[in-house]
């Protein structure tokens, strides 16, 4: 038996080498890529036979083959390569990176789809986009320009500041809220965002109407951003080390340029010889001294930006398991003279892996510790930027003599000057020596999943999620004792000098989320997806406040020292919300696509009788191109699609539905009152209802792609603040009232202009068109908002209203404005304002366009953002012009394009009222400017150094060095910068709309980059 | 098999519902009781008549907030008593020039008052939950207290004071509100006298229910009488002005002595020495510092927004006691200007000083005006003299006569309550017309002066204009005449 088998497979044996001598011949050859050097694994087998091999360590194959067979090679993540076996018996091989597979996965949080089976209003930034941004940038700013539909607005340009994001519009009357960030499952807010170092980021999806974002029930009606995090590709492992160092200064500011000290002289003699009065009066002698010693104060607040930043990151993969782990050190000085700005340190772990049991189990926690100084974007001697500007330029930081020399006091230290020309009359330098404000917080977030596939039958499997953030925060402010600060904060003769406090928080948001699946083709073409979930939501905060008084010195800053308590205060809130949803994808031969999505949401925020919310989602898609009639050979993809969903939200609800008792203190006693807000029993979920139509196409080879969209989106019955009547004692309370309208389209666009193998060039380009309007205000014509813009009903939201500027007297020099019914008046009057139409601080179009382009090791991008049609009150260039303060302040430069003369035109009204006294501007549309800009936001140049350079025993896969720049350059004819966030602090509204003042926001920073990408 | 029971136990770990919505109802404010709970035990309502008076630290009275929209500041600056400063903030300015509107009333005290109103007015709905007896009556009587001059001070604001002119009593008057009902939408009464009426039967009443042992930062049996003393004068009805003027001298009203008097401004004497009435008590917790609606102290100087005019400064004798507690001329960035410090700072040096209300000094100065309203100039004389010899060192009594006593009384009531609230209405309800001096800001008169100089005593100004957004929120309310709303 045994030997008969022998002699079979020795008959076997012999007739196979016996081929084999007669054709074959062995092939060699290496395969690289050009973003990774070589390519270990790669598969390399022979069409129609089952032979094959994989490459070795230095990417080498080697395998027998005839002349005439076709040989494919394969790797995760590239095209496949085909080459023809010819005469050579060696072959090397170039793959190219697969871009936009047709299997590309669009993460929607509770689900994932097919990119190019997705129905609703979705938009998909991918890390290649984001790293052109890197450096410690809050993620939410690396959207700007990159996603049709997304509004990005840097808040300010403080470091760590995080940016105001408006998906598709407005989506409220007071001041619009953000979306919601959903990373790896973890619900964030934008301020929590700077926690994430952005190289972990694979991919951020936007999800746009109501059929995408109604799963997220009461947290989705802002749009939904969710961010992916990396992993690994299957097989490979790879360690990144990634380091920058750069700089950075001010955005360039368009006509906006303070007066140095002559200039600011020559203002004052002008103010004089027009019958200014109280101005001083200098010898030519005391004028070159003022003109020697005074400083330029711009010069003296800000200072070049540093950051710096190292970051390390592994990926690894087998087929069971897949782990990150990254390490991020960052650090970014802004650009005020006196703060130290933001450093970060963060890390994460992500590991999964498949086990016994058809058991998947998951783990990814990050990390993050961030500390901060926070300089005051106030209206006064304590904000940089007001003293920057304001300071009169005959002043200097220090003292000085006659001669130019420092001035010194009796220990022969030069001393800080005082008083007139320096706002406040407190120096700047003295201030911050003695005034110390600071932040940090700790925040861990992430969570563990486990799931198990082919439950019962295949395609059916059960997943428990649980994620969640925790942040503690601690913050400082110290006064030093006796400094001139805390004797303007807490009086002179203060028997206890000095000031301390101490704030913090402790804060966890939890989800835990349970998810049934089932997967499953019936006949040959009807493919469903169906999951059903359940999620549990809970919050809750806790908070600390301590402040003291009397400390002895300026070193000794703990609160035990301080020997006169203040106040001791806690706080606590929390909210829990539960969720039940379902969400059903069907297509049928991939052609015909449905999306039916519903969630029933109840929340512990609304009063017990109408605490549910219920959020339907339903979208339709046809793929035209997988026809069969359809045979447009250039064209690879059409789709037309259309949504329709509901969605609510609860962002200005109270936190709790009661109407409560305050305890307000009375005499050092306990007071019991009403509190202001009254509790109205009716009280539902604010609403937002979206229509979305929608086309996607792919085109020559996929070289063209693009969307456009038309949506709409209702919102209505949001909460609103009812302000009850003054004399039943002016309180207020929220019903659910009122209607606007967002209607827009959006349009992008990306096309390869040349695509090979050595050069590739693409141009992209994105546009959104909105159009507000307010249907509702719970029958009132009109209601100021918060602000003082008004929303009336058949205008846009938060339109500015103000008196009308109607020029300078050329007679007399005086400010002429219109009435309320458009005739020019010299009386000012503020019941003349009237509602400016379609003037908001809306944008009414934005998006980015840019291009990049990459010649074998090179490469080079350019991106662009731009907004416009919304107008920014400009009060900023308003005190810098007023002539009302005399020689105490600083002013712009054109201050002294001011009427001097009967027939002056195209001048600033005269510094004197018609009856001498000084003037001062009236609130008036005069500053009221145009928003519109375009921005250069980055620049990249690269060059990338494979292994074949380097040599494959380095074992280096590549390394990349870059140069980048951002926000190099910006086309505006708006005085300043027209990138305007929130008003700063002290300005009473926080929740206004961004970019409705520009008044001493941090500025923006123009940044310049040097960085090393090692990839080994 | 084993495998499915596995698999079975792991699908129902993922159905259990772990929580229902009823856990819900457990979510409550970790820092508030309800309003259905409340107002039960004396505690309650001690607590609740702690938050009347904890409320007049808010804007248009006590709140410090340095835009000079407080009691002590802005209806100064609506009078010829200050004079703003051009090289400050310009705070106040449409006050100071009358270029207000409603959309930019001067003060806030429309809003804040009916806000106390409304504290008042849940306790007084809420009064028989408590049992009868003294407690309850003090309780009832301070809410029926407070109600009553809350509505005073909206009343004379924005309505006609009866001696203003002929035609006052019987002009529009304002919503009189006794009940607690934030959705309440009244209007205003018809008619200035009816409004006085209203306010005299609360504090008539409340002066019966209320104890005299309250300390002067809670009203007391003298406090009311003193400011039934003022509501009667404003009324015109004068025999009762000064009888009630007179009563709450006899309930233990004293002038402080002239070396009390500038510590009576740093709260340094105790009542009933320091003469302050009635009062509102702030401490440093609340962080509330009166004085920076005048001026911020920085760097060794004061930085003003409003000075004291120069006519007014020149009327204090070198003799006067309150010259050098009220006022300080000093430099600033080089200039030197007369500064007010009356709420400057406490005897520990700390910027927190009480907002008085009511002082001894007006009680006396109501009774000797009434008196004199009244046809008894001997009266008047002696009340007035009895504040003067307090006032001056080296004080002979004055014998003036016929209208000098009148022009002697109204002086010393200005001196005596400048820069509290008095100035603009003893103009306003005695329709003399504003008439400023024409002196500059600086400390020797020169500088920028104000502008108007002139306000007639018919001007619609005097009744300050009803905020839009108070029309906007209860359209039952009329604007007054002359504004366009």
């Amino acid at each position: 038996m045994k030997s008969r088998f022998t002699g079979i497979l020795t008959l076997f044996l012999a007739f196979m080498i016996q081929f084999s001598f007669a054709q074959e011949k062995t092939i060699t050859g290496t395969v690289t890529s050009a973003e990774y050097g070589a390519l270990i694994g790669a598969a390399v087998t022979v069409d129609g036979t089952t032979r094959g091999t994989q490459t070795d360590e230095n990417g080498v194959f080697s395998i027998s083959a005839q002349q005439g067979d076709v040989l494919t090679v394969s790797y995760v993540g590239m095209k496949d390569s085909k080459i023809n076996v010819g005469s050579s018996n060696v072959y090397n091989i170039v793959m190219q990176t697969q871009e936009r597979t047709i299997d590309e996965v669009v993460v929607t949080g509770f689900t994932s789809q097919r990119a190019d089976q997705v129905s609703s209003a979705t938009v998909k930034v991918s890390a290649a986009e984001m790293e052109k941004l890197t450096p410690i940038t809050s993620v939410d700013n690396m959207l700007q320009g990159k996603a049709a539909g997304v509004q990005v607005i840097a808040n300010s340009g403080r470091p760590g500041q995080g940016a105001r994001i408006m998906v598709r519009g407005a989506n409220s009357l007071n001041g619009s809220s953000n979306p919601l960030f959903v990373v790896d499952g973890v619900y964030m807010t934008s301020s929590e965002l700077i926690s994430i170092n952005p190289n972990d980021i694979e991919s951020q999806v936007i999800l746009k109407d109501a059929a995408a974002t109604s799963l997220y029930g009461a947290r989705g009606a802002n749009g939904v951003i969710v961010i992916t995090t990396k992993r690994a590709k299957e097989g490979r492992t790879q360690f990144r080390l990634n380091t920058s160092i750069g700089f950075s200064e001010r955005t360039k500011l368009n006509d906006f340029k303070t007066m140095n000290a002559s200039q600011f002289l020559n203002l004052m003699d002008k103010y004089s010889s027009v019958g200014y009065p109280g101005l001083p009066n200098y010898t030519d002698e005391q004028r070159a001294t003022l003109i020697a010693n005074g400083e330029h104060w711009e010069d003296n607040i800000y200072k070049q930006g540093y950051n710096e930043s190292v970051q390390f990151q592994v990926l690894s993969s087998d087929d069971k398991t897949n782990f990150l782990a990254s390490l991020s050190s960052d650090k970014n000085t802004g650009l005020v003279s006196s703060f130290e700005g933001l450093k970060r340190i963060s890390g994460r772990i992500k590991v999964d892996t498949k086990m016994k049991h058809d058991i998947t189990m998951g783990a990814n926690i990050a990390m993050s510790y961030t500390s901060e100084d926070l300089p005051r974007e106030s209206y006064n001697g304590l904000s940089p930027m007001y003293t920057a500007f304001a300071t009169v330029p005959t002043r200097s930081v220090y003292e000085k003599n006659p001669d130019g020399s420092l001035a010194l006091d009796n220990d022969g230290n030069p001393i800080y000057s005082m008083g007139a020309g320096i706002p406040s009359g407190l120096n700047y330098f003295d201030i911050y020596d003695n005034y110390l404000r600071s932040n940090r917080r700790f925040r861990t977030f992430g969570g563990f999943y486990a799931q198990m596939d082919d439950m019962f039958t295949k395609g059916l499997s059960a997943k428990t999620e649980f994620t969640g953030i925790y942040t503690r925060s601690a913050g400082e402010q110290f006064t030093t004792p006796g400094s001139n600060i805390d004797i303007a904060f807490n009086g002179s003769n203060n028997p206890f000098p000095g000031n301390k406090n101490d704030s913090g928080s402790d804060d966890l948001d939890y989800r835990w989320v349970n998810t049934l699946r089932y997967v499953r083709t019936l006949g040959e073409n009807h493919n469903f997806d169906l999951s059903v979930f359940s999620e549990l939501n809970k919050w809750n905060f806790y908070s600390y406040n301590i402040t003291s008084s009397g400390y002895p010195n300026s070193f000794l800053q703990v609160q035990s020292v301080g020997t006169n308590p203040i106040t001791t205060t806690t706080g606590r809130s929390d909210r829990m919300s539960m969720g039940y949803g379902a969400n059903l994808f069907y297509d049928y031969d991939d052609k015909y696509l449905v999306t039916a999505s519903f969630r029933r949401d109840a929340n512990s925020s609304f009063g017990k009788d109408n605490r549910v919310g219920y959020f339907p989602g339903f979208s339709l898609a046809w793929k035209i191109s997988n026809e069969d009639f359809f045979n447009v050979s250039a064209i690879d993809l059409l789709k037309v699609r259309a949504s329709w969903g509901k969605r609510g939200t609860i962002d200005e609800l109270g936190l709790y539905s009661t109407t409560n008792i305050v305890f307000p203190n009375y005499n050092d006693l306990n007071g019991a009152a009403p509190s202001l807000s009254i509790t109205s029993p009716d009280l539902g979920w604010a609403s937002s209802e979206t229509f979305n139509y929608g086309l996607e196409f792919q085109a020559f080879n996929r070289r063209l792609t693009g969307a456009i969209d038309y949506f709409v989106d209702i919102r209505s019955d949001f909460l609103f603040t009812q302000n009850l009547s003054h004399e039943g004692g002016a309180y207020n309370t929220q019903i659910n009232a009122g209607e606007f309208t967002n209607k827009g389209i959006e349009v992008s666009l990306n096309y390869d202009l040349i695509r090979n193998q050595d050069f590739l060039w693409n141009i992209y380009g994105n546009f959104t068109f909105i159009k507000n309007e307010i249907k509702d205000l719970n029958g009132l014509d009109e209601l100021f908002a918060p602000s003082g813009a008004i929303n009336r009903v058949g205008e846009t939201i938060n339109s500015y209203y103000m008196v009308r500027y109607a020029g300078v007297n050329p007679a007399n020099g005086e400010p002429l404005y219109y009435d309320a019914d458009g005739n020019i008046t010299n009386i000012y009057d503020g019941d003349d304002a009237v509602l400016l139409k379609d003037k908001s601080p809306i944008p009414k179009f934005y998006g980015g366009f840019g291009t990049a382009a990459s010649y074998k090791g090179f490469d080079l991008s350019f991106d662009f953002s731009y907004q416009g049609g919304n107008y920014i009150e400009n009060i900023a260039n308003n005190r810098l012009l007023d002539p009302i303060d005399g020689a105490s302040r600083n002013y712009l430069t054109d201050a002294t394009n001011f009427w001097t003369t009967p027939g002056d035109t195209g001048v600033l009204p005269s510094p004197l009222n018609t009856d001498g006294t000084i003037r001062t501007y009236q609130d008036t549309d005069q500053f009221l400017q145009k928003g519109d800009y375009i921005r250069l936001r980055s620049v990249n140049f690269g060059y990338t150094l494979g292994n074949k350079f380097l040599g494959e025993k380095s074992g280096i896969e590549s390394v990349r060095f870059y140069l980048q720049g951002q926000n190099l350059y910006t086309w505006t004819a708006f005085r300043g910068d027209p990138e305007v966030g929130y008003w700063g602090e002290n300005n009473g509204v926080s929740g206004a709309t961004a970019g409705t003042v520009y008044l001493w926001q941090y500025p923006n920073a123009r940044t310049f980059l040097f960085g090393v990408q090692l990839t080994f | 098999m084993k495998k499915n029971i596995l698999k079975t136990l792991v699908l129902l770990a993922v159905l259990i519902n772990y929580s229902c919505d009823n856990e819900m109802d457990d979510y409550k404010p970790y820092n508030a009781v309800t309003i259905e709970t409340f107002y039960q035990t004396p505690a309650d309502f001690e607590q609740a008549v702690n938050a009347l008076y904890s409320a007049f630290r808010s804007a248009g009275y006590y709140s410090g907030s340095g835009f000079a929209d407080d009691m002590t500041i802005t209806f100064d600056v609506m009078s010829d008593n200050l004079i703003i400063n051009t090289e400050g903030r310009q705070s106040g300015r449409v006050a100071h020039e009358f270029t207000y509107n409603s959309n930019s009333v001067p003060t806030s005290i429309y809003v804040s008052a009916y806000n106390i109103i409304s504290r008042a007015n849940i306790i007084i709905d809420n009064i028989d939950n408590l049992p009868d007896g003294d407690f309850k009556n003090n309780v009832l009587g301070q809410a029926m207290a407070v109600r009553a001059i809350c509505h005073f001070d909206v009343a004379r604001t924005f309505s006609k004071i009866p001696t203003q002119s002929a035609d006052a009593l019987s002009s529009i008057g304002i919503a009189y509100v006794d009940t607690f009902d934030p959705q309440q939408k009244p209007s205003r009464l018809g008619t200035v006298e009816e409004t006085y009426n209203r306010i005299i039967t609360d504090l008539e009443s409340s002066k019966e229910l209320v104890s005299n042992a309250n300390p002067n930062y809670y009203l007391n049996k003298t406090s009311i009488n003193g400011l039934l003393s003022r509501v009667y004068l404003y009324r015109g009805f004068y025999d009762l002005a000064a009888q009630r003027a007179q009563d709450a001298i006899d309930l233990g009203a004293i002038i402080p002595t002239r070396a009390q008097f500038p510590l009576v401004w740093m709260d340094a004497v105790p009542y009933p020495a320091s003469g302050v009435l009635f009062e509102i008590a702030i401490t440093q917790q609340n962080a509330v510092q009166l004085g920076v609606g005048y001026n911020q102290f920085l760097g060794g100087e004061f930085f003003s927004e409003y000075l004291c005019d120069y006519e007014l400064y020149n009327l204090y004798s070198s003799t006067d006691v309150r010259k050098n507690a009220y006022i300080t001329t000093a430099t600033a960035a080089g200039n030197d200007y007369n500064h007010i410090i009356k709420y400057r700072q406490d005897a520990s040096g700390q910027p927190f000083v009480n907002g008085k209300y009511l002082r001894t000094e007006e009680v006396y100065l109501n009774m000797a005006e009434a008196k004199f309203k009244d046809s008894d100039p001997t009266g008047a004389l002696a009340a007035l003299n009895a504040v003067r010899e307090r006032k001056y060192s080296g004080f002979t009594p004055g014998s003036e006569s016929g209208q000098a006593l009148l022009d002697a009384i109204l002086l010393e009531r200005r001196l005596e309550l400048a820069f509290e609230g008095d100035r603009f209405f003893t103009l306003k309800r005695l329709g003399l017309g504003l008439q400023r001096s024409g002196y500059g800001h600086f400390a020797d008169g020169s500088g920028n002066p104000s502008n108007p100089q002139n306000i007639s005593a018919t001007d619609h100004k005097w009744q300050l204009p009803i905020a839009q957004s108070t029309i906007i929120n209860n359209n039952n309310i009329d604007p007054n005449p002359g504004y366009g709303n």
